[in-house]
């Protein structure tokens, strides 16, 4: 295998438009603004996409800048880890400019928190830079009780009351609930092409996974449903993915090269609590249920993120997942000042270590990444931990 | 194993209230130890979360923050750090808030400050950042206490020089819908420390801690302007931190006010006399951020030399501007809602910070700005680009000092006194002139 792909994949027509749009980015953007809806873009994990679909507008997810980031260097602290530095640039730079109508953070972090509240005074400080309106959507997030629900209903009705202002007129129920069912088609698909990646049998390459989940984020959701299925039918029939399978957690990653550098090393993710990968999919929005609710219930009852849960709850969960999808070892893999799994490793260790799956923690890392080679190395001694564990 | 230290670490002390405060601290800390063995209940509380229920509660309780500065204060950081470490976490991240933590996997508690720190029974924390919320976590079972987790909701009602609207205005400045969400979090709490301490609140009784407070904090008003208004100053910020500190843990009771008070009294009685804290004054400083608690000293070490006094903290700014709210008899609840809800605003929120820090380094005739960043806190984000350029825009250079204010291991008292020399000799001295 090599950073150019299996032929399996080369030779897919599915896996090349989602591969196109992944690689990309800005030109799949423009070809979907092309019928002329505003965009709304979003940031963070818990953006109720459906609701701007169901405006009619086009809901699009930002994914960091990966090149030079001068902006984020001049007006963020250090505390601000890689992937935000590349959300903010993305934000900053000319690469969207003019295809940004709105933009939509989500409490999905504190640092997201801090970015809105940046955002926002950049945009009074600097008017010049055209940034667009700016909202946020203030989910509770660590705790499943009442009273988060409570209000992730409430914050919901006001973001649909929100986009009902942008978009100039009322979104309707039969609007709500047809972006839900649209939304869930599409999340099923991705489950059903996501369970040929478990197992010691997987089919598909954590970065293969990586670019046609993150790509089919940039295609109609239709349109990336038809794909993802097609690509699961052709899927099955693909030779085994090479590698020890393991779970994978920590700073999200928005490109391959940590996914490749772990699939050259031995190691192959199969899966992850990340939102450009297995997370996006895990949960519903319930069709039977009042859509305002459904949407709520959506965001509020998904596997629970490493940045809002509680240490307790990821103990439970992560190895249970573990568990479900046949992972062997668990990487965890945290940008410099992105390290707050610092806190949730001991317990997890040795919640893992009962069930003999070995765990990587890996800190301080920087984009561009500073030392390729040492990465290598110690993913490739994980590798060989793993077979070991299992002799 | 710490360094030996090579510089002076204890500051000179110059006011009494300081030593009255330090002393009552440490009295009523011995005192703890046993209230709590006669089975009273005992709270461990985030610096940000409203403990005027508490005191209203008689309920005992040590703020999370302010136990760091005791440790650091007291030297022992770098002992607590390395615990961490050992248990499988790290020596070198989020020291602020995760000392008390780090002291309750001391396999020896009573060596710890003032004979250590007793394990709460109850734990109130502010959902705040990742880290925060975990390492709260962490101590809530290590300490086998139970805990109240009080959410949040963001700010979106930006308003100008918020300092105008917060003691009289405050609906309008923090926005109904904030105060509303907030307000229902003080009465979950409430209600969550009446059923696990079997303790009543009497709202005649927060009401009366509520006037205390303003009364309390409105010395500090005075005092900070009275310190802004005149040159050379009376005292600095060694002078005032300490004091400041100790009783804003007693915020809201009769021993609070009568610190305040005293405080203020002691700082007139200097102005009247003509006593001034550095009578060479020629530089007034502003320090921004949080307290360099385990090397007070560092404040003074550029007096003799330039003549040069940090006349400026948050501690006192904050005492003066962040806290009161007129007419808490309507209803007190959400008075305190209005004040929680907003708190941390002042300091990490865009532009309330950046005006407010402007406003402060104009009203106390500042020359230049020392601001502290925090290398190893995961959460710092201020928009120190905007703090800064607002200052240097407004003409108050800056220099900014990049490190731990928590543990004395990784301080380089040389450069970090170079950096503030440099300031002086290269941007404030020739602007002088
Ligand atoms: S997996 Fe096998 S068939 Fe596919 S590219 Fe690699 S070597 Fe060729
Ligand atoms: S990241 Fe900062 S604020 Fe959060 S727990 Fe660590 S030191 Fe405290």
């Amino acid at each position: 295998m090599s950073l150019s792909g299996r032929n399996c994949t080369a030779n897919s027509s599915a896996y090349s438009e989602l591969k196109w749009a992944f690689d990309n980015k800005r030109k799949a953007v423009s070809k979907l603004m092309e019928s002329g809806r505003k965009t709304v873009w979003m940031m963070g994990d818990d953006v109720p996409e459906e609701v701007i679909m169901a405006a009619g507008m086009l809901p699009v997810r930002l994914c960091g800048y990966y090149g030079p980031r001068p902006n984020a260097d001049k007006y963020l602290e250090i505390s601000f880890g890689a992937q935000w530095r590349g959300l903010f640039e993305a934000i900053m730079n000319d690469e969207y400019a003019g295809m940004m109508d709105y933009l939509v953070l989500s409490n999905s972090s504190d640092i997201i928190q801090k970015l809105y509240y940046y955002l926002l005074e950049l945009k009074r400080m600097e008017p010049e830079r055209r940034l667009p309106e700016i909202a946020y959507v203030d989910y509770a997030l660590l705790t499943k009780d009442y009273r988060s629900q409570e209000r992730n209903w409430s914050v919901t009705k006001d973001f649909i009351a929100k986009v009902e202002g942008w978009c100039g007129r009322k979104i309707t129920n039969e609007e709500l609930t047809k972006a839900i069912k649209v939304c869930n088609e599409y999340k099923k698909a991705l489950r059903a092409f996501s369970a040929l990646r478990y197992g010691k049998d997987s089919r598909v390459t954590g970065s293969e996974a990586l670019t046609a989940i993150a790509g089919s984020f940039y295609l109609e959701k239709e349109r990336a449903t038809e794909l993802l299925k097609q690509l699961t039918k052709e899927a099955e029939s693909w030779p085994k993915a090479e590698g020890v399978g393991v779970f994978y957690t920590g700073s999200m990653q928005e490109t391959t090269e940590v996914y490749e550098l772990m699939e050259a090393a031995g190691l192959n993710v199969i899966s992850e609590d990340k939102l450009f990968g297995d997370r996006y999919a895990d949960c519903d929005a319930d069709p039977e249920l009042p859509p305002a609710r459904a949407i709520a219930s959506r965001y509020h009852l998904r596997f629970p993120s490493s940045e809002r849960a509680l240490i307790k709850e990821r103990a439970i969960c992560v190895p249970e997942r573990i568990k479900e999808v046949g992972a062997e070892g668990m990487v965890i893999f945290m940008n410099h000042n992105d390290e707050s799994y610092i806190w949730d490793f001991p317990k997890q260790r040795d919640a893992l270590k009962k069930m003999g799956v070995p765990a990587l923690m890996i800190e301080g890392q920087y984009y561009p990444l500073k030392d390729k080679e040492e990465l290598s190395r110690r993913f490739a001694t994980f590798a060989r931990t793993v077979k070991g564990a299992q002799k | 194993m710490a360094e030996e230290k090579k510089y002076e670490t204890r500051s000179v002390k110059r006011l009494n209230t300081p030593k009255l405060t330090g002393a009552y601290q440490k009295k009523w800390f011995m005192g703890l130890r046993e209230r709590i063995e006669a089975g009273e209940p005992f709270g461990f509380v985030g610096a940000n979360t409203p403990m005027e229920l508490l005191q209203a509660m008689d309920i005992p309780f040590v703020v999370n923050q302010w136990w760091t500065a005791i440790c650091a204060a007291k030297q022992m950081g770098p002992r607590f750090y390395d615990l961490l470490e050992q248990a499988g976490y790290r020596n070198d991240i989020c020291s602020y808030c995760a000392a008390a933590y780090a002291c309750s996997l001391d396999p020896k508690p009573e060596e710890g400050p003032w004979g250590g720190l007793p394990s709460p029974t109850l734990l109130i924390c502010a959902e705040s950042c990742s880290s925060g919320v975990k390492i709260e976590e962490l101590m809530t079972e290590a300490f086998g206490a139970e805990a109240f987790r009080i959410q949040h909701y963001h700010q979106d009602v930006i308003k100008d020089n918020w300092w105008e609207l917060s003691c009289d205005n405050w609906e309008e400045l923090v926005g109904k819908k904030r105060i509303d969400f907030y307000e229902n979090e003080l009465r979950l709490l409430i209600s969550f420390l009446e059923q696990k301490t079997g303790r009543r609140l009497d709202l005649n009784r927060l009401i009366e801690t509520l006037n205390n407070v303003n009364e309390q904090e409105g010395y500090y008003r005075k005092t900070r302007d009275l310190i802004a208004k005149t040159v050379p100053a009376p005292v600095t910020v060694t002078d005032t931190v300490n004091a400041v500190m100790q009783a804003q843990w007693h915020r809201g009771t009769k021993w609070g006010v009568e610190m305040a008070k005293s405080l203020y009294e002691e700082v007139k009685e200097l102005v009247d006399k003509g006593v001034a804290a550095v009578p060479n004054e020629k530089i007034r400083l502003l320090w921004i951020g949080r307290g360099l608690w385990f090397n007070l000293a560092f404040y003074q070490h550029f007096e003799e030399k330039y003549g040069a006094a940090f006349v400026w903290t948050m501690y006192l700014g904050i005492a003066a501007d962040g806290y009161i709210r007129n007419n808490v008899e309507e209803n007190p609840i959400r008075s305190l809602a209005s004040r929680f809800s907003f708190l941390e605003d002042i300091l990490h929120v865009p532009p309330f910070n950046s005006q407010w820090f402007v406003k402060e380094a104009k009203n106390n005739q500042i020359d230049g700005v020392v601001f502290l960043v925090p290398e190893n806190c995961m959460n710092n984000g201020d928009f120190s680009y905007n703090i800064i350029k607002s200052l240097e825009d407004a003409g108050f250079p800056v220099c900014v000092l990049r490190a731990d204010p928590a543990d004395a291991k990784k301080w380089s008292q040389e450069n970090m006194v170079a950096a503030v020399e440099e300031l002086i000799e290269n941007r404030i001295i020739p602007k002088k002139s």
